[in-house]
């Protein structure tokens, strides 16, 4: 994995788009899990993405965990291939159980024709 | 040549793509309320999409994140998705107007009941974006929209004062209703720099996949485009400030537009009139509607795109489907499509600030841009125009309060 | 008092106030009301005028001249049910008056959109009624 030695986690990895090995789009960046904190080496253990997390970010946040459906999925840091402008990750969305919101919809407009 | 022909073709769409509902009715109200005297205030609405598009193209080109990806990173999710929820009721609103608008026009064309013709307008909608190949749509109603040129042959057929023309140019103050005067200016400003526009630009920049050597080019193609595009405001001022003024008229229906080129060019001005509006109407309704779509998916991270088929971004298709549902509910409910776009107008310059911050923050981003950072010239516009937006957006709404929506 | 309570008062009470209250006419309301006539008259001569000379369209008219109808009864309807006092109350019967001959001519015209005839003569007629609307608002 390729990652700058200092990186802004506010501005350079939390809320930036996810992408999966195959350059599909598959979440955000909702939260980040630390650790080492209490031995002052902190870093990032895994990205938390879904619904539930939104709790932890502010009061809009707290009333859309609530409105939304989708359990949280946590990507293990060493998953993560390189970071630009997106995070992309080494597996497929389905391998680490990204992007669901977008397999259950598939249900509603896939029996349309043309799409 | 090739290569010249596909930028005029692309700069010919953005002259017929710049005209919505929006700028129908301010521009014709403002003309027939104040002559030629808010034409200054258009240029600097012109400039302003410029500045604003100018950097969200070159940011989706550096970056490729479109707004809402750059929103979201900066304003992190909390403030974000208040700044989506704001953008989701004004391109509702908007899409809503717009539908309304369509569906007038279908009925100033055919006679067919207005009710109807709202669902024949959402239909007609939703069929052509899901069959038509999207650089199709662009094209088509771009194209279409040029024949609101009409209005600027009206124009001239009218025989304004020219040089009272060329004073409306320069700015400044009304001398009396300067209350009603600043309440159109706002207006005019906030139907020129229509948001929904930029996310639609951005996205469209981003699935086109511009990269930093596409940024001269699509920065001419909306200068000019944006710019000519202009021209059809002025025309439309014009014509109200030589045609309705004199007469007392006030205009409060989109068959009044159409008037101001019946008038002057009969016949075939009044059907070039309505089927300019058609089109321009109908091309806005497609591009608020994905843009709505487009803020929804990019800030939940969904896979977006109109490149990609329907099953290829679910979520996506289905937010482009239910905007266009509940804007159908809305405008069912017999809310005046003309009424509902001052309202839309206005409430989408308060929330102009919210999305324009973080693209100016991102554009001046060094680790983000690269050497395409902001430099002297685009921050000094960029800086100038986050004044005039914070300016119109704070006084937005208490001037619709005081001047009862322009009516003194 | 909090700082936002007196921001919800001034929201609430700004509409009302701009607004005005129903019932009583203002001299300012019913300049307004004048204008309006003269707006709907003269709008409706430009539509016969276009009638005559054979350079609109049938639809057009028609669906225009229902719109335009629609509009000027409201203001018609408006006038019937406000009470004025002194020289008010006479310009307001006038403007009554005014507004039902325009929505009148608006009528006409929007049933026989095919007209040149008529609509020529509807067109002098809106004229004048949009001259004395403007008279009636100064």
């Amino acid at each position: 994995m390729s990652s700058p030695e200092e990186l802004d986690l506010g501005l350079g990895l939390l809320d930036h788009q996810l992408g999966d090995s195959e350059g599909r789009r598959c979440g955000n960046v909702d939260d980040l899990e630390l650790e080492g904190l209490s031995e002052g080496s902190p870093r990032v253990a895994a990205i938390l993405v879904g619904p539930p997390v939104w709790r932890g970010r502010g009061r809009l946040g707290r009333l859309a965990s609530r409105v939304a459906r989708g359990q949280t999925v946590r990507i293990p840091w060493e998953e993560v291939d390189r970071i630009d402008s997106a995070v992309h990750l080494k597996k497929t969305a389905p391998e680490l159980r990204l992007g669901r919101g977008d397999d259950r919809a598939r249900r509603w407009v896939e029996w349309i024709p043309g799409s | 040549m090739k290569k010249i022909l596909q930028i005029a073709l692309g700069i010919l769409a953005a002259i017929g793509g710049f005209v919505d509902i929006g700028d129908l009715v301010f521009n014709v109200e403002a003309g027939a309320k104040f002559g030629y005297q808010l034409l200054w205030v258009v240029v600097v609405g012109v400039v302003g999409i410029i500045v604003y598009s100018e950097m969200c193209g070159r940011v989706a080109a550096v970056s490729k994140r479109p707004v809402f990806d750059a929103i979201r990173e900066r304003l992190g999710f909390g403030v974000g998705l208040g700044a989506l929820i704001s953008s989701e009721i004004v391109n509702l609103m908007t899409l809503a107007a717009e539908v309304g608008g369509l569906a007038l026009v279908l009925q100033l064309l055919s006679g067919l009941p207005y009710r109807v013709l709202i669902l024949v307008g959402i239909a007609g909608l939703a069929a052509v974006i899901w069959i038509a190949p999207f650089d199709w749509i662009e094209r088509i109603f771009g194209y279409g929209g040029l024949a609101l040129l009409v209005f600027a042959v009206g124009a001239v057929k009218l025989h304004p004062d020219w040089g009272s023309v060329s004073h409306g140019f320069v700015p400044h103050v009304s001398g009396s209703d300067q209350l009603v005067y600043a309440y159109f200016a706002v207006g005019l400003l906030g139907a020129a720099m229509t948001p929904y526009e930029v996310y639609f630009y951005s996205s469209g920049a981003v699935e086109e996949g511009w990269t930093p050597k596409d940024i001269g080019l699509n920065r001419a193609n909306a200068m000019i485009g944006y710019g000519l595009g202009g021209f059809l405001s002025f025309a439309l001022m014009i014509t109200a400030g030589a045609l309705f003024l004199p007469l007392g008229i006030e205009p409060e229906l989109i068959g009044t537009v159409a008037l101001g080129a019946q008038v002057p060019l009969g016949e075939i001005g009044l059907l070039l009139a309505l089927v300019g509006i058609l089109f321009a109407v109908g091309g806005a309704a497609i591009d608020t509607c994905f843009s709505g779509a487009y803020n929804l998916a990019q800030f939940f991270g969904w896979e977006w795109g109109k490149y990609r088929r329907p099953s290829g971004a679910p979520r996506f298709t289905l937010a482009w489907v239910g905007l266009l549902v509940l804007a159908l509910l809305v405008i069912m409910s017999g809310i005046d499509p003309v009424l509902l776009t001052e309202y839309a107008v206005i409430f989408s310059v308060v929330a102009l600030p919210l999305t324009y911050v973080p693209i100016l923050l991102v554009a001046n981003d060094r680790a983000y841009m690269g050497r395409y950072v902001n430099g002297r010239l685009a921050n000094a516009f960029g800086l100038l125009y986050l004044l005039v937006i914070l300016a119109v957006a704070v006084s937005a709404i208490p001037l619709m309060i005081l001047t009862n929506q322009g009516q003194g | 008092m909090p700082l936002r309570a007196w921001i919800w008062l001034a929201l609430l009470i700004l509409p009302t106030a701009a607004c005005g209250g129903g019932g009583t006419l203002s001299t300012k309301a019913f300049q307004k009301q004048a204008e309006s006539l003269q707006s709907f008259a003269a709008e409706g001569a430009l539509v016969a005028e276009g009638t005559a000379d054979g350079r609109a369209t049938e639809t057009f008219v028609s669906v225009h001249t229902e719109y335009l109808g629609k509009a000027a009864t409201k203001v018609e309807t408006d006038l019937g049910s406000a009470q004025a006092s002194g020289g008010l109350e006479e310009k307001r019967k006038s403007a009554l008056r005014l507004a039902g001959r325009i929505t009148d001519q608006l009528e006409q015209l929007h049933r026989a959109p095919d007209d040149p005839k008529l609509a020529a003569r509807l067109a002098a007629e809106l004229r004048g009624e949009a001259d004395a609307a403007e008279t009636l608002a100064k």
